[in-house]
């Protein structure tokens, strides 16, 4: 059977000044996921959250290549995120986008501006 | 560089905010060019005013939603209403009301039902505006708002509607209709939003900017003294 085909979401969180973990986040990724299209949807979509970086509010999540446009489409319906260290309340946030790549080195020269230090080919 | 309009936002954004630099931030941070804000209860002008006073790249204009069940009743409010703003719909469950409407020059676009709404946009109604080249309005906040059994309706109205646009081939436009700062999308955000009801992805980008540019360039030529009516210019008098 041929490896997946996986693509990377990089995505900011734009909230009052709330910090969340990577726990926290991933739980009402996937909540949110299983609401929309279920235990089976969710299966096929191979979600996990590579990376956050709580300064900047930006992570990344990794999912299939066939399931790009159902993660952002569950990701935007997103509306509140859980915090359980205060008492199970909610926050209200906006989840957007960033952008989608093929590769973890073009989400780090992108978005997150880290260098190229590869040796160039000559 | 592409120009996304979200043209349904309410005056309730920038009410509930201390501070209205923040949402034109984010507007700007989420790349709109043009934004529509309804009014509500209070009058625009002291908005406008102090959103005139912020330096940004945003062109903002003055939107009213009508609602009404008779011919009349919207007859009288278009007299009304259509000098102090720059772009009015119409929402109207009246099959009739919004057949009248489309036909109306003084209507500027239709609106998609609402957050109640369970009724779909007809074939007729579409063709109708195909005709009439006046656009639809989706709005994604039922999407949003609601969850569960609720949504899966909604989402079925709506794969319903845009079955009856994509076949008339009508202009319709996406906004967000956002009632609070954490209403708010990117443009790229919704149209992942309505991928879930099978909008075709070749047709789906017209709807954040081809045909809401066209709806501001009528009110840019409505306010032109030049323009007479559709593109017919006075050149030199």
């Amino acid at each position: 059977m041929k490896r997946e085909k996986q693509r990377y979401i990089t995505f900011e969180i734009i909230s009052d000044d709330v910090e969340f973990s990577k726990g926290e986040i991933i739980n009402a990724i996937w909540k949110q996921f299983t609401d929309l299209f279920g235990e089976y949807g969710t299966s096929k979509a191979g979600l996990w959250l590579i990376h956050y970086d709580p300064t900047l509010k930006r992570g990344v999540l990794r999912c299939s290549l066939n399931s790009v446009n159902k993660v952002r489409a569950s990701i935007v319906t997103l509306r509140v995120i859980n915090k359980r260290a205060d008492g199970n309340h909610e926050f209200p946030i906006i989840f957007y986008v960033v952008g989608v790549a093929a590769t973890i080195l073009t989400i780090k020269r992108k978005y997150f501006h880290v260098p190229d230090n590869r040796p160039k080919k000559k | 560089m592409k120009s996304y309009c979200d043209l349904h936002i309410h005056h309730r954004v920038f009410q509930r905010s201390e501070d209205p630099k923040k949402i034109i931030l984010l507007l700007e941070k989420f790349k709109y060019s043009n934004i529509a804000i309804v009014k509500e209860k209070q009058n625009l002008n002291a908005l406008f005013e102090q959103i005139e006073s912020i330096p940004s790249s945003i062109n903002f204009y003055k939107r009213l939603n009508l609602t009404a069940t008779r011919i009349n009743d919207i007859k009288e409010l278009l007299k009304k209403m259509r000098p102090y703003f720059d772009l009015i719909a119409v929402k109207s469950h009246e099959k009739s009301v919004f057949n009248w409407a489309i036909q109306d020059s003084r209507v500027d676009l239709l609106t998609l039902g609402g957050l109640k709404s369970n009724n779909s946009l007809s074939y007729e109604s579409a063709k109708l505006l195909r005709q009439f080249n006046k656009p639809i309005e989706v709005t994604i906040r039922s999407l949003l708002l609601k969850s569960g059994s609720a949504r899966s309706r909604v989402l079925r109205t709506l794969e319903k509607s845009i079955n009856n646009i994509v076949r008339s081939r009508c202009p319709f436009i996406i906004s967000s209709d956002a009632h609070d700062f954490y209403e708010l999308r990117a443009p790229k955000d919704m149209i992942s939003l309505l991928t879930l009801v099978d909008f075709p992805p070749t047709d789906i980008n017209k709807g954040i900017i081809e045909h809401p540019l066209m709806c501001i360039k009528r009110v840019e030529a409505r306010a032109d003294r030049n323009v007479l009516s559709n593109d017919i210019e006075i050149v030199s008098r």
